[in-house]
């Protein structure tokens, strides 16, 4: 099968898959006992204004007509408005997802630059001081709930040694004098683009402590998983003739083997990647960064049925993205594995 | 900013129908005399001047700059605009994370030097998170900071915790419709059977006072001369043996909003106590939306008490006794669907004479919370009392009930 029909193939059945959440997640909205009336005209409505939020929203009519008006706005690329905050969900989405995307990619590369490098130093030198440092870490790192950690770092980062700000995407001089220009909503990439420094290195300053904390399942989890595939990949009679054509130690672990070992590896990671969009919940909190994960659960906690859909659809678009992604690289770096 | 723009904003509010454009609803219409001076003709008599001073809906904006927004102005206000006529006005505003307001140096009461020209608000959900900032002094202001974390905080030199009654109360609306809680000693039974006292000491740390009623304390029409039930299980044991229910022997249920810890821990306190009078109080935990759905159900068929927290939208008594304990023939916020003729007689004259005759209008709102006590048509838990924490060097901070957590920068200075 060529690789073009493939893709095309996967994106269809994503969009069945896009379809049935959608379904599921309108009907699990009309279920639950709520009322959208009631939160879109806000605290002590008359009965007027309950009745009139009523018709605006569409709730009068019969459930398969709403369901339909739904996925026609859909389709339409109109995510629907927050019924809490009025406000079209598009923009929210446009302020809140860049803030957690940056935030887990951030995470993600150093699950990738401390995790990886870890493990596979740790599964070429198994017993040695660093491999058992590496996998009490590990352990650690996968065990540790990730608000108390959080709270640990702000402590000793923040009042402590006042070396990292506790809070936030950018500290409040820069918000008034150095104003980051939004263009792609990472503010990174923005401060770097507009070449506004004193910017940059705040909001890096302000990005590790969260990054940091969200990244330690993941690192301890890359760690592991390198370090047993490493340990096994070792073994195999290629490393061995390599090892014995005098190939440099780094190059026999870092191209060689790695280059096996790194396929789960990636799995988990794109998985986990997919995962901290909306997990990223408490370190959202615990750092008061504005993301996602703080705009659903605020949607949650309040019934904003709209909020909590769209963020389902974005959410399950990106795990079908992820996941197609990583069969394709998979099939690019195993030549064992075959896209059907 | 003049009569014309006071004129204008609120026939805009009043037009619009929407959130709290319903205090205005006394209003017939509004004459404008000079260029500082406007007339209000009502409907009927009402306290224009407790209303012009809500919190809520009562704003003052400039008619050209909502004019210039066209058919667009609501959205463009919530997009984070202004066109107020406040010492204030907004520079940004980032969705969900921050507010930075800037001083408007026109403003017609003048500006002394000392105050600020500028207030940032930072969103900071997680309150160990605000309490390190004041600590370490990369915040000035903050409040919903623990209760048990208040009296360490205070201790610091630079910092200082301010505690003052709010026009917030937690109430139980008892269901008067459905049986055992149609009869009222039953009720009276059970408003006996919570520990207040211990309570508001134990798990509110003290910040919180027994309420006298639903008119919350600092208000007008509060009076602690109403009687107030306490806790005494033996007073429960006889209310219950005169009303058919020697040992009990029957369920409630009580709704009230998930996640509110403070409702839950009521909830599983009076549980406990209703437990020894062989009571079995069912502890419901809902959205609000869902509480209040049920709450507007049929009454016979719905919860058998409804808790639930009240503040007014103008300072005014009548907010407390008419929403909650008013006759109502399509439930609204009666959800206790308590009614009483002569109660209702009292309070709305009060609400009448209270623009005009403010002291009767006290005398009628007491005299009115008098049947509601005796008839027990809620159990009145507790006035909440706020604290906020500041830096020690900010000066010049009042914590007004009537705007709660409303911080008044052009007052403070450091």
């Amino acid at each position: 099968m060529k690789i073009w029909e493939y893709i095309l193939r996967r994106l269809m059945l994503a969009l069945l898959v896009l379809f049935g959440v959608s379904l599921v997640t309108f009907i699990i909205a009309r279920v639950v006992p709520s009322d959208p009336a009631a939160l879109w005209v806000g605290p002590r409505p008359t009965l007027e204004q309950l009745a009139a939020a009523r018709a605006k929203l569409g709730l009068d009519q019969p459930l398969p007509v709403q369901y339909l008006r739904y996925l026609g706005s859909l389709l339409r690329g109109d995510l629907g408005v927050s019924i809490k905050t009025h406000q079209p969900i598009i923009q929210d989405l446009r302020a809140y997802l860049p803030a957690t995307l940056e935030l887990v990619l951030v995470g993600m590369a150093m699950a990738v630059f401390i995790g990886i490098p870890l493990g596979v130093l740790s599964g070429a030198r198994r017993n040695s001081l660093l491999d058992h440092f590496s996998r009490l870490l590990a352990v650690a790192a996968v065990s540790i709930p990730t608000f108390w950690l959080g709270l640990l770092l702000q402590i000793l980062f923040f009042r402590e040694l006042r070396w990292l700000p506790i809070s936030g995407r950018v500290s409040i001089e820069t918000t008034l004098y150095q104003p980051i220009r939004t263009l792609t909503g990472f503010y990174l990439v923005d401060s770097l683009i507009t070449r506004n420094w004193p910017a940059f290195s705040d909001a890096l300053l302000h990005i590790i402590l969260p990054a940091f904390t969200l990244a330690t399942y993941a690192i301890g989890l890359s760690i592991r998983m390198t370090r047993s595939t490493i340990v096994e990949v070792l073994e195999e009679k290629y490393i061995v003739a390599a090892r014995a054509a005098g190939l440099p130690e780094r190059t026999v672990l870092f191209r060689l083997a790695l280059k096996n070992a790194i396929v789960p590896t990636l799995t988990v990671l794109a998985l986990s990647f997919v995962y901290s969009l909306t997990g990223a919940i408490l370190v959202e909190v615990i750092f008061s960064w504005p993301g996602l994960g703080s705009y659903v659960t605020a949607a949650v906690l309040s019934a904003d049925f709209p909020v909590i859909m769209a963020v389902t659809l974005i959410v399950t678009a990106f795990y079908v993205v992820i996941n197609l992604l990583l069969d394709l690289v998979q099939a690019a770096l195993d030549p064992r594995v075959v896209l059907r | 900013m003049n009569a014309q723009a006071v004129k204008y904003s609120i026939e805009r509010t009043m037009n619009m129908g929407m959130g709290a454009s319903y205090i205005w609803d006394p209003v017939e219409e509004i004459i404008v005399i000079d260029d500082y001076t406007v007339r209000f003709r009502l409907k009927y008599p009402a306290p224009l001047d407790l209303i012009a001073a809500s919190g809520y809906g009562a704003w003052i904006f400039s008619p050209a700059c909502v004019e210039a927004q066209g058919e667009r102005a609501s959205e463009w206000f919530n997009e984070g605009h202004d066109c107020g006529s406040g010492p204030y006005t907004i520079e940004s505003y980032e969705r969900g994370r921050r507010l930075v307001i800037t001083r408007f140096d026109d403003y017609w009461g003048g500006w002394k030097p000392g105050q600020f020209h500028k207030a940032v608000f930072e969103i900071v959900e997680d309150p160990t998170v605000r309490q390190q900032m004041i600590e370490a002094g990369t915040a000035d202001v903050t409040y919903d900071i623990p209760r048990e974390n208040l009296a360490t905080l205070d201790a610091r030199p630079d910092v200082v915790v301010y505690t003052q009654p709010s026009f917030q109360n937690l109430l139980g609306l008892l269901n008067v419709r459905k049986p055992p809680l149609d009869n009222k000693l039953v009720r009276q039974a059970i408003s006996y059977a919570f520990p207040y006292e211990q309570f508001i000491n134990t798990v509110l740390s003290g910040y919180a006072v027994q309420s006298y009623g639903p008119v919350p304390i600092g208000m007008w029409g509060h009076s602690n001369r109403l009687f107030q039930y306490t806790y005494n299980l033996d007073k429960a044991r006889e209310l219950l043996a005169q009303a058919g229910y020697p040992n009990g022997g029957f369920k409630l249920v009580m709704t009230h909003v998930a996640g509110d810890m403070d409702e839950r821990k009521v909830g599983e306190v009076w549980k406990a106590e209703l437990a020894k009078l062989g009571i079995e109080l069912e502890v419901q935990g809902m959205s609000w939306e869902a509480q209040w759905d049920l709450g507007k159900s049929d009454p016979m068929q719905a919860q058998d008490i409804f808790v639930m927290y009240w503040w007014p939208d103008y300072v005014s008594p009548y907010s407390f006794l008419y929403s909650m304990f008013h006759c109502e023939e399509e439930i609204l916020f009666n959800l206790g669907y308590y009614c009483n003729p002569e109660y209702d007689r009292l309070i709305d004259l009060g609400n009448e004479l209270s623009g005009s005759n403010r002291a009767e209008a006290e005398r009628l709102f007491v005299e009115a919370q008098k049947i509601l006590i005796e008839d027990a048509a809620a159990v009145f838990f507790y006035d909440i009392v706020n604290s906020h924490v500041l830096r020690a060097d900010i000066r010049g901070y009042v914590d007004n009930p009537s705007y709660p957590h409303v911080v008044f920068f052009y007052e403070l200075s450091r």
